[in-house]
């Protein structure tokens, strides 16, 4: 390292020399103070002056009043101030770098050893010196040429100072990425370590929230569950729910004791309805809808042969079946249908429910034929008339799922061409050219009283009766209705758009007598029941209530003709347009009747008979019962 | 034989079995210290044993041995 | 009764979990369990359970007897042996008898009369168990439990009774007597139980009806895309289904201070099908691993005879049909397959076919799992590739997949070891912990909610694998 001692060893000689080499000497000190001056500022435009941190990591001691000011005019200091500075600089960095941007000990070069230590000046001998001329000659010599090498130096000093800067100006934002990704991992791996070391702490703590939540949860649910009142019907499913089974031994060891509390605590949740709208919207979430169309139950895949068909079933039975509603099977008051399945093909679309039928072409030939055995057994006085009244699938299937359902004109028409002796009442026809008025409800799968007028006044025309217009009759509306085809899907579209229910009050006078299924019973009650305290979704049964009592309308008609209708739900709406148009109106369902159906009519002198029931129901199992009770 | 004798004679069986050289048996190994050994491997590896020291092993050994140093002690006990 | 029902979520649970919490010591908790576990399997098996109480009694002394000629080996395993055609006669004869008759009678002037007996509940796991505790106390790995009570604890614990995991005595025997529950393990197992419960009730039950829709009907009329949605839908249904109630039954074990091991690992997440079965229902295959793969029945061909009656056996307890048994054996095969190739070859084939290779045979697998009338598979194999001259895809499944869209979403992106990756991601952090931690709870909340509401509406989903 080069001490001042060396650089200043000839500043000694100087001090020997003569008063005029002194004065020279003084102005050179002078110029180089300035120089240095200079330089400094330079120096201190290019790096803000820092704080002196030495190389090693003690702090410096502050300099005392008693130090000697610094020997920082000559030189030999300048260059050692500069090379301090530099050093300072590669402390810094080096001490906040990883190793590995350290430059390795012998790629630093020290900038100073790259500069050639200076040639020994030759310094004139004693012999030489003897000449006073040619002493301050040589000396003056000596000086400027140490002069030169002086600036050389200094000149080297600052280039190297100045291509160390470079470099190192070049390795700064390394330096500094590494710094801070070094920075970053430390921090991560803090983080890390200390989530680890509180890790057993947080666990316990968000344990206690947890624990505590999840069972404040489970304890209140099961007391709310044990202490709220139960429910006992469903509005929506129409149904009732289970009740508390009954103890028995051989129901106990059949399992059917335990399983029928399973049942009953689960079935009957209070506000089961609350809970089962939000069902319905959750389920609904689960999928996006925005198609405008949703599939409820089984594919419907058409099929080519088949002889079973679906048939509907009046839903104020109040019988579901497992499939549409993965609810089961619970028998209420009213007696079990064992005729036919419900279909649970339900495609909803514009909120509209339909359901979609399957049945091929020839499928109404049971009904067809049993129609035509009825009309043999009657005879040629009474006239006996069909109408099948086709379904919402019909009209309302959008066309890409058209694939979906098979033609019920061509079942229907089908059936028409099998009659024989029985008269066909088109009330396709009829439906059809109504289509975009509201002939069937949209949130239930029967039609409306609309939808019944136009079928009714076609068969009126075929029947030759009179018919009494609309405008006779008083439109009675009901809004937020909301029919079986929720419950059968439940789906929340349908929920969410109910309809307007509406029914017409003939203005005709008439009487309605009410019989159980045996003829026996007989009471008096209006035709048109009052819904002021039943709920929506049984609107329906403002016809007549239940479909399983006989009723008989008598009109102020007197044209002596009487019409029996054998029908399934969808005659029902049929009945009160019909009470202009015979003197006698008797109502019969084809599943719950008893006594012969052919002995009957002809000890009431029934003149006419129509069968009106829906294209579900005009197949195999309601024309099994048709034959059923022609033969009973 | 010993057990030591035994895990010795072992390892050039296990070697080939896995096909990797470099395995060198201690007691304490178990299957979770050889990637490729699993229960299906471990079939090769039994009748490989067995037929290199002419022994059977027992059903209750094949699947209950916990590792090879009792593997080495059945070894070491019926190998002829 | 079934675990994701009302009644036994806010009924018998916190009941059962009062009762167990107000006992004094471990002798009592036990009685609770035990009390608990015959009133859950009686509710269900109301005279079946005086064959549970039966099996248990006589498996217990044949446990005495083989303790008793511990140091005969002949003697033992004579014993063993007995018990071994009890137990598996019992299962053979509720389980099997109709099939095997079945079977009997095509050959010709075979006529038996097909026995009609119903299935108990559980009673292939709770044999299982018996037998695995059989066996290791023959072979010296467990000791034998001499208390009765405690032996009828181990066998009817209701987490597990009805469908599994199968647990070794082993892993039970030390905490039957002492086991301790920290408040975090209490948390855990509820958070388990939850999630069990969110995976059946929101996912699988939802993921039925798709499945119901589309393979109930005529499997000749679907399309080809109709037909693989289908069968992947009821792969996730399957596994949904299964590892929800595997880990309804984790989590009340981990509440009641039982370890169980894991029973399903993510299995969709395989690479090939050696790891599926490492992933799947664990707990049968080790139990077939253990006891079974090594029988030295095949004499020299003792490898391929192994693992020919450890797949046989496994299609077989599945089912008493025919389609399980070739499932059983299907997948057999590919396991061969594999071990021919090679693990170090394996590994050489690239990772995208692998994954794709293992999807395909189990989405096949499955298939065959789901249809037990050969022709119906068939027709629907045909289906898939198109044979069947359908479309390729048509309304009836583009409204199926779009009205099922986030929960088919969910019920993939649930494949993953999402609570796995939380779990590294509260590592992080302090802050993290914390906020992830909430989150979770946050969610246990919501699911259990989500869950109860649906269960609402829901009065029948029975568990698939209930009548195993």
């Amino acid at each position: 390292m080069l001490t001042s001692s060396m650089l200043g060893n000839d500043s000694n000689e100087i001090d020997v020399a003569l008063p005029e080499e002194q004065a020279e000497a003084q102005k050179l000190r002078e110029t180089a103070a300035v120089q240095r001056k200079k330089r400094r500022r330079r120096i201190s435009k290019v790096e803000p002056e820092k704080e002196r941190i030495p190389y090693h990591t003690e702090p410096a001691p502050p300099p005392s009043p008693a130090d000697p000011k610094p020997n920082t005019d000559s030189p030999s200091a300048l260059a050692a101030e500069a090379y301090q500075w530099i050093r300072q600089r590669s402390a810094e960095m080096l001490e906040q770098t990883d190793t590995a941007v350290q430059p390795k000990p012998e790629e630093f070069v020290n900038p100073v050893e790259m500069i050639t230590e200076p040639e020994p000046i030759a310094i004139p001998t004693a012999v030489e010196r003897h000449d006073p001329l040619e002493r301050v000659q040589a000396a003056e010599q000596a000086q400027q040429q140490r002069k030169r090498q002086e600036e050389q130096r200094k000149l080297h000093m600052i280039e190297a100072a100045e291509q160390y800067r470079a470099e190192t100006a070049a390795a700064k934002p390394i330096v500094k990425r590494q710094l801070r990704r070094a920075e970053r991992v430390w921090q991560k791996t803090a983080k890390a370590v200390q989530a680890e070391q509180q890790q057993p702490k947080i666990d316990r703590r968000l344990a206690i929230v947890n624990s505590v939540c999840c069972l404040a949860l489970v304890f209140g649910i099961a007391a709310a569950a044990l202490m709220l009142e139960r429910p006992t019907v469903s509005e929506i499913e129409n149904r009732n729910l289970a009740a508390m089974p009954e103890f028995s031994v051989s129901n106990y060891l059949a399992g059917k004791y335990t399983a029928g509390i399973s049942e009953w605590y689960d079935d009957t949740v209070p506000h089961r309805e609350t809970f089962k709208h939000w069902t319905a919207k959750l389920r609904q979430m689960m999928g996006w809808h925005k198609t405008g169309a949703t599939i409820h139950g089984d594919v419907p895949i058409v099929q080519e042969t088949t002889t079973t068909a679906v048939t509907t079933i009046d839903p104020a039975l109040s019988v579901t079946t497992t499939a549409a509603t993965g609810t089961t099977t619970t028998t209420t008051t009213v007696p079990e249908d064992d005729g036919g399945e419900l279909s649970n093909s339900i495609l909803i679309h514009n909120k509209r429910g339909i359901m979609l039928y399957g049945g091929n072409e020839t499928i109404g030939e049971g009904y067809a034929m049993s129609v035509n055995q009825f009309k043999a057994a009657l005879g040629e006085q009474v006239q006996v008339y069909s109408m099948v009244v086709p379904t919402p699938c019909s009209f309302y299937t959008p066309e890409k799922f058209q694939y979906l359902v098979t033609s019920e004109e061509k079942a229907i028409g089908y059936i028409a061409s099998r009659l024989d002796g029985v008269k066909h009442v088109d009330a396709y026809g009829a439906l059809e050219q109504h289509a975009d008025e509201p002939i069937f409800m949209r949130t239930d799968h029967h039609w409306s009283a609309l939808g019944a007028f136009y079928a009714a006044e076609t068969f009126s025309e075929v029947a030759r009766v009179p018919f009494a217009r609309m405008s006779s009759y008083t439109k009675v509306e009901k809004e937020g209705y909301v029919g079986t085809l929720y419950g059968y899907s439940g789906d929340i579209t349908l929920k969410e758009n109910p309809e307007t229910f509406f029914y017409y009050v003939p203005s005709a006078q008439y009487t309605t007598t009410y019989y159980n299924r045996s003829m026996g019973g007989k009471h008096q009650r209006s035709l048109l029941l009052d819904l002021t305290n039943i709920k929506p979704a049984s609107w329906y049964l403002v016809y007549m209530g239940s479909d399983d009592l006989v009723c008989h309308v008598q009109t102020e008609v007197k044209n002596s003709r009487k019409l029996a209708i054998f029908k399934d739900s969808y005659g029902n709406a049929l009945v009160p347009w019909l009470t202009s148009s015979f003197e006698e109106i008797y109502v019969i369902d084809v599943r719950y009747f008893e006594p012969n159906a052919i002995t009957f009519l002809q000890e009431r002198g029934v003149t006419d008979v129509l069968f009106a029931m829906n294209s579900f129901s005009a197949s195999g199992a309601n024309a099994r019962k048709i034959d059923t009770i022609r033969t009973q | 034989m010993t057990r030591a004798e035994a895990l010795e004679q072992l390892t050039p069986v296990f070697r080939e079995v896995f096909d990797d050289d470099s395995i060198t048996l201690f007691p304490e190994m178990t299957a979770a210290d050889i990637e490729e050994w699993d229960s299906v491997e471990h079939f090769n590896l039994i009748s490989a044993v067995e037929k290199r020291f002419g022994m059977r092993f027992q059903m209750r050994e094949v699947s209950g041995m916990k590792n090879v140093g009792e593997m080495a002690d059945i070894v070491a006990e019926r190998a002829k | 009764m079934v675990f994701s029902s009302l009644i036994f979520l806010y009924l018998f649970l916190p009941v059962c979990l009062l009762c167990y919490g107000l006992s004094p010591s471990i002798t009592a908790k036990n009685v609770v369990l035990i009390i608990f576990s015959l009133v859950f399997y009686a509710w269900g098996e109301p005279v079946y359970i005086l064959l549970l109480l039966g099996s248990v009694l006589v498996n217990y002394l044949f446990g005495l007897a083989i303790e008793h000629n511990k140091d005969k080996p002949k003697q033992s395993g004579a014993w063993l042996g007995v018990s071994l055609v009890f137990n598996i006669g019992l299962l053979g004869v509720f389980k099997y008898s109709a099939f095997i008759v079945e079977n009997l009678n095509l050959i010709p002037h075979v006529d038996l009369p097909v026995p009609d007996l119903r299935l108990p509940i559980g009673i292939s796991f709770y044999t299982f168990q018996i037998l695995s505790y059989l066996i290791d106390l023959q072979w010296g790995k467990v000791a034998c439990q001499k208390n009765p009570l405690y032996f009828l604890l181990y066998i009817s614990m209701f987490p597990q009774l009805v469908a599994g995991p199968i647990v070794r005595y082993s892993i039970v025997e030390q905490e039957i007597r002492n086991r301790s529950v920290t408040l975090t393990e209490f948390s855990q197992g509820m958070t388990r139980f939850i999630l069990g419960l969110a995976k059946k009730v929101i996912l699988a039950n939802h993921l039925s009806v798709i499945v119901e829709t589309f393979l109930e009907a005529d499997v000749s009329q679907l399309t080809i895309v109709g037909a693989w949605y289908a069968l992947i839908v009821y792969a996730l249904q399957v596994y949904f289904d299964f590892s929800g109630y595997s880990d309804m039954a984790i989590g009340m074990g981990l509440m009641f201070g039982f370890h169980f091991d894991e029973n399903f690992c993510h299995p969709f997440l395989c690479k090939d099908i050696s790891e599926f079965w490492q992933r799947w229902h664990i707990s049968l295959g080790t139990f077939f691993r253990d006891y079974l793969l090594y029988v030295p029945i095949f004499g020299k061909r003792r490898k391929y005879g192994g693992l020919f009656l450890v797949w046989f056996c496994t299609g077989l307890w599945h089912g008493a049909s025919w389609n399980f048994i070739i499932w059983g054996l299907y997948f057999g095969f590919f396991v061969f397959l594999e071990q021919c190739i090679g693990k170090k070859q394996m590994k050489k084939i690239p990772l995208v076919i692998r994954h794709l290779y293992s999807k395909l045979v189990v989405i096949i697998g499955f298939g065959i799992f789901y249809f037990e009338d050969m022709g119906r598979l068939l027709q629907c194999l045909r289906s898939m590739i198109g044979l069947n001259g359908n479309a390729v895809f048509d309304q009836v499944t583009r409204l199926s997949m779009l009205n099922n869209l986030w929960l088919l979403v969910a019920a993939l992106v649930c494949c993953f070891p999402l609570y796995d990756w939380l779990q590294k991601l509260r590592n992080r952090s302090t802050s993290m912990s914390y906020s992830i931690g909430i989150l979770q709870n946050v969610c246990n909340v919501a699911l259990l909610l989500v869950s109860s509401v649906l269960l609402v509406d829901a009065t029948n989903n029975p568990f698939l694998y209930f009548r195993f």
